[in-house]
């Protein structure tokens, strides 16, 4: 991060808003039981705050059930919050019209980790590349078409391979085609859900090179949206760290890896198994399981499996308190001080 | 059980494989999925197979525990304890497999049966192998699943798969896979779809277990990290053969395959650059329905010169192939150190 950046974060007001923010967003889908009987809504999503500066990375980490990705599906706009607003350009998606509403689903796209498990297997790649374009239409057939081409430039792909169906391919390829799809529109930014998770180790550094240069090239911002640490520190220029559908801590990658403040942060970083010659035993800091999201513990949601919880953490929901620069974090009893207020 | 299970710690290999190959017979063609692979496991040992996905090592896994399709064609020798294991037939495999050797695959939903209960599963290698009664199989069954650090073990014993969460399935898989205390244990991906937490929670009950039980562990993973700190030895696959093998810390700390060493350096880590472009292996492995002549990685290999193309590299190393606790490599033109530190290039962004 940059000074000028650490400013602008501090500063009351910036001058224009961001590409997109949260504000305090929740999604909670409804637990249909048996029978019709309601059970607990299952609180996916609780009061988060966010924002994406064009061109920059937010990544978001946390394990399974933590609700990125959930997160991400709102931020594209395939969920709806329960509360609380997210805006495009400081616009309420819930308060566009119909054409503004089209408009921004092609400024926001979607990368997923396998980005063929939701298309249709006798679509050629050419074909699944053009697909959000014909969506839009607007364009010609000739017009799409080179367009497509163009694309499958910019992401490595052969024009050979264009008329090959997505089995023959090897899950980098694939991971091109669907980083060549979700460009297809020009989009501000691409919501990438674990786009390297499922690719052998020099597979994802050939993706996430194409994915630093293709964000250069046309000033895209991502929301990385990953369980895996190394790559999230290496990528993000932002990181919120989730934890039952919260976000307990956020700063940049720097300040946040080298001295988190909370707890669970804490224990994440420390579950990382090095492959280094002097060790890479990976601690298991936490114990047991992540508590249902239909009812989270009260207090601090993260108490239960805390090694430093007290009586207080219980009784009251810590808040997010700063730590220095664009770092937060919501506990009560951190590893490192917070800012005076 | 035909001989007796050596004590934790004591030394002489459990699981030795000689020579082993493995074609897979395809409509048209044969992958040649295993070639001529060795190695050994002692009681108590942990040794990790290492290599990217299509490198063989999951069918390595899958010929140790005897389950390989009927299009398989094995050659070479198998043996867990002093029993030879290939060319036995599907009945004597089944007694083989569960008794003496443990299986633990990636995905635990693929190892349980989705209507059956826990404690049902757990128990049923100990039903089958050890003719242990229902009331047995299912007190022995709550004691391993409290083993596993299941909590509360006799609720669980009465739950669905379904029911328990990513990391509990795959302490029942680990559970049922131990309840007769194999010689052997197999674990193919063990942690890889579990969160960093529930991962580390699970590489150290292995660690646990195996020092508990003394069974020879083959860890068969692409992460590096995992098998760091916990193998003793690892061996690098591939294209189906062995690249590199040695005591963990020589062969992550100084490699000597080139492709050992590209492998290191592509990994991603927390103290690599942010934002600086990564090294990548140009080209991708070969197709292994072809018949390899050479070494299989010249054609990504930096240092490849024409022999490399003709000749499969014979082993080289300072104690000599097949050496207890030696490290051998195969390549015609190893890393000499100290090789550069990667990452050197500067942030891209």
């Amino acid at each position: 991060m940059t000074a000028a950046q650490i400013l602008a974060d501090t500063t009351a007001g910036p001058p224009t808003p961001p590409l997109v923010d949260l504000a305090a967003v929740t999604k909670h889908y409804r637990g249909s039981g048996l029978l019709g009987r309601a059970d607990a809504p299952v609180q996916a999503v609780s009061g988060v705050s966010l924002a994406v500066e064009a061109g920059q990375t937010v990544g978001i980490v946390g394990e399974s059930g933590c609700g990125k990705s959930t997160l991400g599906r709102l931020v594209v706009g395939l969920e709806k919050p329960t509360e609380g607003e997210v805006r495009l350009r400081g616009t309420d998606r819930a308060a566009m019209t119909r054409a503004q509403r089209r408009a921004a689903r092609y400024e926001i796209q979607m990368m997923f980790q396998d980005p063929f498990a939701a298309l249709n297997p006798r679509m050629t790649l050419a074909r699944i590349i053009e697909e959000p374009l014909r969506a839009r239409g607007g364009s010609s057939r000739p017009e799409r078409r080179a367009r497509v081409g163009q694309l499958a430039e910019e992401v490595g792909l052969a024009a050979s391979q264009l008329d090959r169906y997505p089995r023959e391919l090897s899950g980098g390829q694939r991971q091109r085609v669907g980083l060549a799809r979700a460009l297809a529109t020009s989009p501000a930014l691409v919501v990438a859900d674990e786009p390297v998770s499922a690719l052998d180790v020099s597979v994802r550094s050939q993706i996430l090179n194409l994915m630093a240069q293709l964000q250069a090239e046309h000033q895209l911002a991502y929301l990385m949206v990953s369980h895996d640490l190394t790559v999230i520190h290496y990528f993000a220029d932002h990181i919120a760290v989730m934890y039952l559908g919260q976000i307990v801590e956020s700063g940049a990658p720097e300040v946040l890896f080298r001295s988190p403040a909370h707890h669970y942060t804490s224990a994440l970083i420390s579950a990382v198994p090095e492959p280094s010659v002097a060790g890479g035993r990976a601690r298991a800091a936490i114990r047991g399981e992540l508590p249902s999201a239909t009812a989270p513990p009260s207090g601090c949601r993260f108490r239960t499996r805390c090694p430093a919880a007290q009586a207080l953490c219980a009784e009251q929901q810590p808040p997010l308190r700063a730590f220095g620069p664009g770092h937060e974090a919501a506990c009560h009893f951190p590893l490192i001080e917070p800012v005076p207020a | 059980m035909t001989a007796a299970i050596p004590a934790a710690g004591a030394s002489g290999p459990v699981l030795r494989v000689d020579g082993l190959d493995v074609d897979i017979r395809l409509r048209r063609s044969v992958v040649h999925a295993v070639r001529d692979v060795s190695l050994e496991v002692a009681a108590g040992e942990t040794v990790g197979i290492v290599g990217e996905s299509g490198c063989g090592k999951s069918t390595l896994g899958l010929a140790l525990a005897g389950l390989l399709p009927s299009s398989a064609v094995t050659r070479g020798s198998i043996r867990v304890g002093d029993r030879e294991v290939t060319g036995v037939g599907e009945r004597e495999l089944r007694a083989i497999r569960g008794a003496e050797v443990g299986i633990v695959f990636q995905d635990p939903m693929t190892s349980l049966n989705p209507t059956q209960r826990i404690g049902a599963q757990v128990g049923e290698a100990l039903r089958l192998h050890r003719g242990a009664s229902r009331e047995a199989a299912r007190a022995a069954a709550a004691d391993m699943l409290d083993l596993v650090g299941l909590p509360r073990p006799r609720e669980q014993l009465d739950r669905f798969p379904h029911e328990l969460s990513g990391g509990m399935r795959q302490r029942a898989v680990i559970a049922a896979a131990l309840i007769c205390e194999p010689k052997v244990l197999i674990a193919d991906e063990p942690t890889t779809a579990l969160d960093v937490t529930t991962q580390a929670q699970i590489l150290e009950l292995f660690d646990r277990l195996q020092q508990e039980l003394g069974m020879a562990t083959l860890l068969i993973t692409h992460d590096m990290g995992v098998v760091a700190g916990r193998a003793s030895r690892v061996f690098v696959m591939y294209a189906g053969r062995e690249a590199e093998t040695g005591p963990t810390a020589e062969v992550f700390g100084s490699a000597k395959h080139r492709y050992t060493a590209a492998l290191l350096d592509s990994i991603l880590r927390m103290e690599t650059p942010r934002h600086a472009a990564l090294y990548t292996i140009p080209g991708r492995p070969p197709d292994l329905t072809a018949d390899l002549a050479g070494c299989p990685f010249a054609p990504r290999c930096p240092a490849a010169s024409p022999i490399c193309g003709t000749t499969f590299p014979p082993a080289a190393g300072a104690d000599g192939p097949g050496a207890a606790g030696g490290h051998w490599w195969h390549c015609h033109h190893p890393v000499s150190e100290p090789r550069p530190a990667p990452h050197a290039t500067e942030p891209s962004r």
